[in-house]
């Protein structure tokens, strides 16, 4: 199977659950005691969060293999994989910022939780930031690649926040001791689930897509300088005299 | 804001920015691939391939 067809399928699975996964949420899920419908927000801002931290899960083990082995493949996956991870990441604050709107009266509050993925997104944006503007040669896919590899030790940092210190943040009610999903109706576990399956997806495809176009660019580039002659090389001598 | 209205507003965002995202990838691999047509015209001006027959 060629590379377009296995990601226009991945595409057009993760498209139909993600239609299945939004009628799920807005139409079959219960609606919330407290909340009502402002908290059918979690079927979309939990897995953003989640596939932001998946992102950069694979962040953290290409810039492993990258400072490991120096192969440039690992660098372009990290880079493509910190790109994606930082827009779920933007998307699951944002959303995360609505519903504390309507929840707490407020769009923000250093709470614990709110700190730490703030970090978490700061930090993937720095990294972000080196590559673009950290000048040529190896030194920014190393700077990026030590951040990625920090970065990453605050995720479990994120998850436990909520239960070392005092949060406006609910506790985790899908990953606790309990049992998977254990703080959830079962519609609700299942609305989650689709959703979580619909944006790894979407995940997998614009990862694919990122990672391919950064590819590209990277040899262009090197095709570039290979063919790159400096200018008046081939000029002929008579158009180098001072008049 | 309304329960409902955050509720909408929620999906919006999370809808609408990879939406956004998508579109510039897009533009972005449609950038590419002019980038590489340009650079392969600079390489063989006449557009002709090694056999002789237009590319």
């Amino acid at each position: 199977m060629k590379t377009r067809d296995w990601r226009a399928a991945v595409i057009a699975l993760g498209g139909i659950l993600a239609v299945t996964g939004l009628a799920m949420a807005t139409l079959y899920a219960p609606e919330e005691k407290t909340m009502g419908d402002a908290q059918r927000i979690f079927y979309l801002h939990v897995p953003s969060a989640w596939i932001g931290f998946l992102a950069f899960g694979v962040v953290f083990v290409s810039s492993i293999a990258y400072l490991a082995t120096r192969r440039r493949a690992f660098d372009l996956a990290a880079a493509a994989s910190t790109e994606v991870g930082v827009v779920f990441t933007t998307l699951a604050i944002a959303s995360g910022a609505v519903w504390g709107r309507y929840a707490w009266g407020t769009w923000w509050s250093w709470d614990p939780r709110l700190t730490t993925t703030f970090m978490l997104w700061f930090i993937y944006v720095v990294s972000l930031m080196v590559r673009a503007y950290g000048g040529t040669g190896n030194q920014p896919s190393k700077f990026a690649a030590v951040l990625g590899i920090v970065g990453f030790l605050d995720i479990p940092l994120i998850h436990l926040s909520v239960v070392w210190w005092r949060s406006l943040h609910p506790l985790p009610v899908v990953v606790r001791p309990e049992g998977f999903g254990s703080g959830l109706h079962p519609a609700m576990l299942q609305t989650l689930l689709v959703n979580l399956a619909a944006f790894t997806l979407l995940y997998v495809a614009l990862f694919s897509i990122r990672r391919a176009q950064m590819t590209a660019m990277d040899a262009l580039v090197t095709r570039r300088d290979e063919s790159y002659q400096p200018a008046g090389v081939d000029l002929p001598a008579a158009s180098l005299e001072v008049r | 804001m309304s329960p409902l209205g955050a509720m909408f507003v929620g999906y919006a965002i999370v809808i609408g920015g990879l939406f956004v995202y998508v579109l510039r990838l897009h533009r972005i691999g449609r950038a590419i691939e002019t980038d590489l047509q340009a650079h392969e015209h600079a390489l063989n001006p006449s557009g002709t391939s090694g056999s002789g027959r237009p590319r």
